[in-house]
């Protein structure tokens, strides 16, 4: 662990740089290189722009997640933390039967586990050549597996198209992973194809708290890491070849002399080809911008910092987020306002604080949060390229974006509203929408026993259609 | 209402029997019209405090509604039940010693919203809910439970300043 420490640290200081390059043309985005340059809540972005959010539908039980087929059907398909995955059509209404069950597949009970309130049926995404193959994705905790971390490929019957019924869900199932989880925290949860085509998987540090397994940082695990795998193979997948550590942690022929410390540096066996990216906490929802393919990740932070990370389309990845070395862009513990330590890895483009951003610190009225969830990347309603995120804890809505004039990273509160976000993703227009449950930890009585959630979608704030309920707001 | 058989307190048996003469004076009260109007913390809009189906309101909450005074404030034995439920539903955000960590502090100098200082304005967030995590907990428990719930924190409060 401590080679690979040291490897991670040398590397990390070469790569800041690198990825620096990487945004482009002059005024096109870069990474932060130092604390100063992540954005904190009181910016404003380009165009100050305005939002509501429009109820599209409502009474899901615990919803956490949602997604479209983009197949030109218009329907929206919502995820219910118990298990199950109900169809909005185009016209808002919400159909009676759902479109998956994974409640009632299995003759010996429920397949998804969802005992803690972090467990259940998290996400589902449809292959990008749904049309023609069928496919959809599901990621959950598994009962069967004492809780780990199923993504199962389900086939639809095309002369079913609005159900898959037990018998063709139990047929079609091919799982792609089964990630065992130590502790009932922190799986991540969300799984996306992004524009390469290959399904990027988000994974927390897999629980407890203060990362007790170093799961972040270590690139044997699959915990606390952004994957990218290509389920378009014949086996439950394969590694994109072009993955950051595919070439590093291939076996090879031993040769002792030869070889430049460069050369040595670059053999890292044991790693799992799979990572994307490392250093992350809990990615629980993250998104990718459809206009740019750049890559957004809402990583939720522990006692006091949120984070947002950004990377390009061009990016090869690799990035180290930091955790749990940094929590965003602040030291992990924080201690105090004033410590001191080395900023692992990539900074983020923007962070924001809880109510008490270090320990005793004079507690926040306004600007703060404490579960980041992101939604998706605005390029409407006079935004380009901002990335949406509400928090689970406060209601805020925050956006990110780049300010061209100024060269910076913004970040402006959108909303305060009285939501507990959950998850989002887009409409087939490239809209974004959002989910809200009533399920916080203590306030749990089960998965499905709580005031029904509702599906939210992002608009104009002049482009409220006439009569349509918007969530309630509050004056900041 | 669980009745003990000695009070801990001369001022929660007093208190005891004045209850019953309490309420006679708010009922007709109430009949003028006179009352506190509850508004909710997230945006000021009215709240109804009407009881839920099968809900009846106790005298303690009842005497709340029509005076914002909470008749539990020095009652030990709501206090009590009271820590239960504060262990049960709110603890987990905002702490065993109600300084907050998820959650705001409900002991310090200042809240995040100020009404907090007030019974009347502690009980809006708990019954209309603020924002995000913090919803309404009107289908969790009574009004009744939420004043024990408020007793007991403010009993907390006084405890820390003691010291």
């Amino acid at each position: 662990m401590t080679t690979r420490l040291m490897l991670a640290r040398s590397l990390a200081g070469v790569a800041i740089g690198a990825w620096a390059l990487l945004a482009g043309p002059a005024g096109a985005q870069t990474i932060p290189q130092t604390p100063a340059e992540v954005a904190r809540p009181g910016g404003m972005l380009p165009g100050d722009p305005k939002i509501a959010l429009v109820k599209v539908a409502d009474g899901f039980n615990d919803p956490v997640g949602v997604a479209s087929a983009f197949d030109g059907s218009g329907r929206l398909f919502v995820v219910e933390r118990v298990g199950r995955v109900k169809i909005v059509d185009r016209d808002g209404s919400v159909q009676a039967e759902p479109f998956l069950d994974l409640t009632k597949s299995n003759p010996l009970g429920t397949e998804v586990q969802t005992v803690f309130v972090e467990q259940g049926l998290w996400a589902i995404a449809f292959h990008p050549k749904f049309k023609e193959n069928g496919y959809v994705f599901a990621s959950f905790a598994s009962v069967p597996f004492n809780g780990a971390n199923l993504i199962v490929r389900f086939t639809v019957d095309p002369a079913s198209p609005n159900q898959i019924t037990s018998e063709q869900l139990n047929k079609s199932a091919k799982v792609i992973m089964n990630i065992p989880q130590p502790y009932y925290n922190h799986y991540g949860g969300k799984i996306l194809f992004g524009p390469d085509g290959y399904l990027y998987v988000g994974k927390g540090d897999a629980g407890w708290e203060g990362d007790p397994l170093d799961a972040g940082q270590n690139l044997g695990k699959l915990w606390g890491k952004m994957l990218r795998i290509n389920v378009d193979s014949h086996g439950a997948y394969a590694i994109p070849k072009d993955n950051p550590f595919v070439v590093a942690s291939q076996d090879r022929m031993m040769s002792l002399f030869g070889i430049t410390e460069e050369g040595f540096s670059k053999i890292k066996l044991g790693l799992r080809p799979e990572i994307w990216a490392y250093g992350l906490r809990n990615p629980w929802q993250f998104a990718f911008d459809q206009k740019t393919g750049d890559l957004w990740i809402g990583d939720v932070g522990q006692n006091h910092w949120e984070e947002i990370d950004w990377q390009p389309r061009s990016s090869r990845g690799g990035e180290n987020y930091g955790w749990k070395h940094n929590q965003a862009s602040h030291c992990h513990p924080t201690l105090s306002a004033n410590d001191k330590c080395a900023i692992v890895g990539v900074l983020p483009v923007a962070e924001y604080p809880h109510q008490e951003p270090y320990p005793g610190a004079p507690r926040l009225k306004d600007g703060w949060g404490c579960s980041v969830t992101g939604l998706g990347v605005a390029n409407y309603a006079g935004m380009t390229g901002v990335f949406i995120a509400g928090d689970w804890c406060s209601g805020r809505v925050w956006g990110v974006g780049w300010d061209k004039a100024n060269d910076k990273w913004q970040m402006q509160e959108l909303l305060h509203t009285a939501l507990q976000f959950t998850g989002g993703n887009y409409d087939e227009d490239g809209s974004i929408l959002a989910v809200n449950c009533y399920c916080f930890y203590t306030d749990d009585k089960g998965a499905t026993n709580n005031p029904p959630g509702a599906l939210w979608r992002i608009v104009a704030a002049d482009q409220v259609p006439a009569g349509a309920e918007t969530a309630k707001t509050r004056s900041r | 209402m669980r009745q003990r058989a000695r009070p801990r307190s001369t001022a929660t048996y007093v208190g005891r029997l004045l209850l019953p003469v309490t309420i006679i004076v708010v009922a007709s009260a109430t009949a003028s019209g006179a009352g506190i109007q509850f508004r909710s913390a997230f945006d000021d809009s009215p709240l109804d405090v009407s009881p839920k189906a099968g809900e009846t309101l106790s005298p303690a909450v009842q005497i709340f509604h029509q005076t914002g005074r909470n008749p539990y404030r020095d009652d030990d034995q709501a206090i009590a039940g009271g820590k239960r439920l504060y262990m049960m539903w709110c603890q987990g955000c905002h702490n065993p010693d109600a300084n907050g960590r998820i959650g705001p502090s409900l002991i310090g100098d200042s809240y995040l919203y100020d009404r907090v200082a007030t019974d009347v304005g502690m009980f809006e967030i708990i019954y209309g809910g603020a924002a995000g995590a913090m919803q309404s907990f009107k289908p969790r428990m009574s009004q009744d439970e939420m004043l024990r719930i408020i007793a007991y924190v403010r009993s907390l409060k006084q405890s820390a300043a003691a010291r």
